[in-house]
């Protein structure tokens, strides 16, 4: 029998995570009625389904055990991660707890939470744009690269002492390309990776051609490749380094909820009354 | 330049997944082999500097962060703030206090009994000193002077038995058919134990300073009930009765009077018109005032009908007529009290002669307690038990006074409050009098001390005029007695009375024909017996002296003297002697009369069903107080009306709020008397459903009435809107529950 497609597969998992939700909430809402200790209900829920995402992460970590794909594990982490968010709107109605600490720990599921909506966004569009640039990088690699491409150029450079095109593509390289590839990028280009040095510095190299004969304006294509490979390299490592970021960002604050959770689960059952 | 023909060396391969460190040597330096170390230590000769990877970059971001978060939990566990950080809220506005001032010291402990552990508890909560110490046990330290400490955790604070007949009641109510089943009726029951639920079920803290403790739904409210409904316009079960049947204290008949009595009542050429405020006035928090005082409110018609009718009185004992053989038996006994067998034993006697169990016995062979009705040798028998125990009586009383009579009703159980009050007013010396009058000295006998009497003295009188001769009435003085002084004027015989001479002149009228016709008036005034002005042919031994007199012998001499009229001589009630029934009576004065107040004190305290105490009831005078004040005489029964106000009943109700509304204010929009059609309007017969059986004469107040402004997005149509959970049956003005 084949598989049911990404599709159904998806449709199915979102049905099921929405029966879910609604057979917790109208559990909640008849104990409630009854006059049940419902935060004990769904703060249990809420740590049992956070222990679980948490063990997502180890997942990753520990291939050799037969405990199923990685796939399979991260599509119940995204559907249980819906559903937690739903519980914890059962248990937390205004999203930001009272007091301190638990304030504190709402806002860090919060951000755990909003971390995996994003995650969820960002794996699913960032490969994309990754495998749209043409090259493949490794991000601890990178900075060699970029040594590579700095190097390369300044070669190009060196080889243009003996034609008129030195002054004015010396004079470009320093203003401009010595820069552009001695330097790593921006923070504001690691934040938003666009083509706009991109495109300037190629429209600036074009523009030297009037002024260069036809070794000089070899030499300039060959700036030009140049500036292409480190902007594809640079967006490479802006996206790789967003994706990276995230999943410290994500894991390290799943860390402190796991933590401050177990935390409060003593100290709502101490203090229970 | 095609990307293809740019060509860039790849990088070394000396770095492996999940390495911390990478070689630090840059693109135009020769890479080493191995790469660096586990440590970060470059291996070749020339060390380069070594660099971090993402991995080795995460792991310090990774410890860096459990570091803190162990430096955080350590920080909430030993800081002095713990508590100010792990608070999971703000307390309401009326435990604020609790926290954020000074007075409660223990904080969170004067909820959380845990809380004035140590932290070494939080793991071994068994060296806690609080293992049996709930959080309601401490929410009662504050509040158990509003809610009581055995019925706390109790549903309604009632216990099982009262709540077994609630549940009755609202399951036989909930078969009537504007009750049908609805889905709410499928949902599982509570999930706590009825016989004990913590405060913290309902009320919860924590919540904001602006939070309603109180706040509760209606779905949480019906939870434990057996019948629910929705909301309050559409499916609130009708009530029955409410708010009438709530056990008014006074009894009074709207419909007839605002029909009947009202009307007729001509002023001015007009009908007195029936005005709801002139009972139920405004208060000062603008309430509505249950009733009105007697005075403003029902004296003017019902005074005069009133005082005739406690004027009957109460009698406290009288003696019956026995015939002369079983007079004889129980000498000495009044002439006037033989003749064929007559009288009643009051109940008030029989009350006061139960203590003893031998005449309690003979009381058994009275039938029907009326001595008419003795005609067998043990029936005779029994009432000269009773004569001598009258006579006993009496001579208790005379002799000890009020606590004899105090003592004989402790028997009974009647409280001994209860019986001063009704014997406040009862001076012994009028029994004294009555036995002096009745077995000693009867008015037609010698009452001369000195005279021979083969009878010893009973009284206390008799007794003080054995001790020698009068000196007031001037007759001759005893040698032997040492108060006797010969140079005393008063022993005189020609006393200053006597003396023409004397300041006030000569007598005018020596005769003193006005006083007594023929009397010598050289002779002491005062020896004279006044009711010698009696027709002669009535008795002519009055005619002499009776200090004087040497018959001492108790012969049978007719009554004469006119019976003493207590209407005009008592006008304000009292306690008196009556010589022609030989009983000692109580003639009442007014509305809230005290001696007849007591007497239905004390027939409260009596067990339902004894005769005497039906006996009782059927006093005139008593009947006249319990017919509008009836529950006076039954158990836990007052004699005013309990404001319904600031009791802990199941439904609460303001006149306050409502009368803000002009179309409320007026009385007849929610509570209409029965028209003059009352037999056949739809009036609430309580008679199924009440203990009272009382007879409402309003019209049914419909949940319409309410529903017009209570309804969702109105007034408010939540359970807790007109409805308490904590109840306390014993504040006054709560009704009963039916059974």
């Amino acid at each position: 029998m084949p598989l049911p497609s990404f599709r159904q597969r998806r449709r199915i998992a979102i049905t099921l995570t929405l029966i879910a939700l609604v057979v917790m909430f109208g559990i909640v809402w008849i104990q409630t009625g009854r006059l049940a200790d419902v935060a004990i209900l769904t703060g249990g829920t809420l740590l049992c389904c956070v222990l679980l995402l948490a063990l997502f992460g180890m997942r990753r970590r520990i291939p050799i055990l037969p405990l199923g794909s990685v796939s399979t594990w991260t599509q119940v982490h995204i559907y249980m991660g819906f559903f937690t968010a739903g519980v914890y709107w059962m248990h937390v109605p205004n999203l930001i707890g009272n007091g301190i600490f638990e304030c504190t720990l709402s806002i860090i599921f919060l951000l755990v939470t909003g971390s995996g909506f994003y995650g969820l966004y960002a794996s699913r569009t960032l490969p994309k744009r990754l495998t749209a640039v043409e090259g493949q990088h490794r991000f601890d690699r990178v900075e060699w690269h970029r040594g590579q491409i700095a190097d390369h150029a300044r070669k190009l450079l060196e080889e243009l002492s003996v034609h008129v095109g030195i002054p004015v593509l010396g004079s470009f390289y320093t203003q401009h390309l010595n820069p552009f590839f001695n330097s790593r990028p921006s923070l504001a280009y690691v934040l938003v990776p666009t083509g706009g040095r991109r495109r300037r510095l190629l429209s600036d190299l074009k523009d030297l051609e009037r002024y260069l004969e036809s070794e000089g304006r070899g030499t300039a294509g060959r700036f030009a490749a140049l500036v292409r490979r480190r902007d594809d390299l640079d967006y490479q490592f802006a996206l790789q380094l967003r994706l990276r970021l995230w999943v410290a960002f994500h894991s390290i604050l799943t860390l402190a909820l796991v933590t401050g959770g177990l935390v409060h689960s003593f100290l709502a059952f101490r203090f229970a009354g | 330049m095609r990307r293809n023909e740019l060509q860039l060396p790849p990088p070394p391969k000396n770095d492996r997944p999940g390495d911390r460190w990478m070689c630090g040597r840059g693109s135009g330096q020769e890479p080493c082999v191995r790469g660096p170390s586990d440590r970060g230590v470059c291996p070749m000769q020339k060390a380069c500097r070594v660099k971090r990877s993402w991995f080795g970059r995460r792991r310090r971001a990774l410890l860096i962060a459990t570091i803190t978060l162990i430096a955080v939990l350590l920080f909430m566990i030993k800081s002095r703030h713990q508590m100010a950080i792990i608070k999971p809220g703000d307390l309401s506005n009326p435990h604020a206090q609790i926290l954020a001032a000074t007075l409660t010291p223990q904080r969170c402990a004067a909820c959380h009994p845990q809380a004035s552990d140590g932290n070494a508890s939080w793991f071994n909560p068994s060296i806690s000193g609080h293992q049996n110490l709930t959080q309601t046990d401490a929410c009662l330290v504050c509040h158990h002077k509003t809610i009581r400490k055995t019925v706390a955790k109790l549903a309604h604070n009632l216990d099982a038995q009262q709540l077994a007949r609630l549940t009755l009641s609202r399951q036989r109510l909930a078969h009537l058919p504007d009750q049908p089943e609805t889905w709410r009726d499928l949902l599982p029951g509570p999930a706590v134990d009825m016989n004990n639920i913590e405060c913290a079920t309902c009320h919860r803290e924590h919540r904001g300073s602006t939070a309603d403790l109180l706040a509760i739904s209606d779905t949480q409210c019906q939870t434990c009930h057996s019948d629910r409904f929705g909301d309050f316009a559409t499916s609130h079960p009708n009530w029955q009765q409410w708010p009438y049947g709530r056990g008014g204290e006074i009894s009074f008949n709207h419909a007839t009077h605002a029909n009947k009595y009202y009307p007729a009542e001509i002023q001015n050429g007009k009908s007195t018109p029936f005005d709801c405020s002139q009972c139920h006035e405004r208060t000062g928090n603008n309430e509505i005032s249950r009733t009105a005082s007697y005075r403003d409110a029902c004296a003017s018609c019902h005074d005069e009908a009133l005082r005739l009718q406690i004027a009957e009185g109460l009698e406290l004992l009288a003696l019956p007529i026995l015939p002369s053989d079983s007079a004889a038996k129980v000498q000495p006994w009044p002439e006037t009290a033989t003749g064929f067998y007559d009288g009643t034993v009051s109940p008030l006697a029989e009350l006061l002669l139960q203590a003893d169990p031998e005449v309690s016995a003979a009381l058994q062979e009275i039938p029907n307690l009326n001595f008419a009705d003795v005609k067998t040798a043990a029936s005779a028998s029994a009432a000269e038990t009773l004569a001598n125990e009258y006579r006993q009586l009496i001579n208790e009383i005379a002799n000890q006074g009020q606590p004899a009579m105090i003592k004989r009703s402790k028997n009974l159980g009647l409280t001994p409050e209860s019986v001063q009050q009704l014997l406040r007013t009862l001076s012994p010396q009028v029994v004294e009098e009555a036995q002096r009058r009745w077995f000693v000295d009867p008015p037609a006998t010698n009452l001369n001390p000195s005279a021979n009497s083969t009878r010893t003295p009973d009284t206390k009188a008799e007794k003080s005029k054995l001790s020698g001769p009068d000196e007031l009435l001037g007759e001759p003085s005893n040698s032997n007695d040492p108060l006797s002084d010969p140079n005393d004027p008063l022993s005189d015989p020609n006393d200053l009375l006597s003396d023409p001479n004397d300041l006030l002149g000569p007598d005018p009228m020596p005769d003193d024909s006005l006083l007594i016709p023929g009397h010598n008036s050289d002779a002491d005034p005062l020896a004279l017996d006044p009711l010698a002005l009696d027709p002669p042919d009535a008795e002519p031994q009055l005619a002499t002296d009776p200090l004087t007199a040497t018959d001492s012998s108790l012969t049978n001499r007719p009554r004469s003297k006119p019976a003493f009229d207590a209407e005009s001589m008592l006008p304000a009630g009292g306690w008196f002697r009556d010589d022609q029934r030989l009983s000692i009576r109580y003639r009442g004065s007014d509305h809230d009369d005290p001696v007849l107040k007591a007497m239905v004190d004390i027939i409260r305290q009596l067990p339902e069903g004894m005769p005497t105490r039906d006996r009782l009831l059927k006093n005139r005078a008593v009947a006249a107080c319990i017919s509008c004040h009836p529950s006076a005489a039954q158990a836990g029964g007052r004699w005013r009306s309990q404001p319904q106000l600031n009791t802990r009943q199941f439904t609460k109700f303001s006149h306050a709020s409502h009368l803000n509304v002009a179309e409320l204010s007026s009385c007849i929009r929610c509570h209409q008397v029965a028209g003059k059609s009352a037999s056949t309007s739809p009036l609430i017969d309580l008679a199924a459903t009440s203990a009272s059986h009382e007879h409402i004469e309003f019209l049914p107040l419909t949940r319409e009435v309410c529903s017009s402004c209570h309804r969702s997005g109105g007034s408010g149509d939540n359970c807790t809107t007109c409805h308490r959970y904590h109840i306390d049956l014993r504040s006054p003005g709560t009704i009963s529950i039916a059974p």
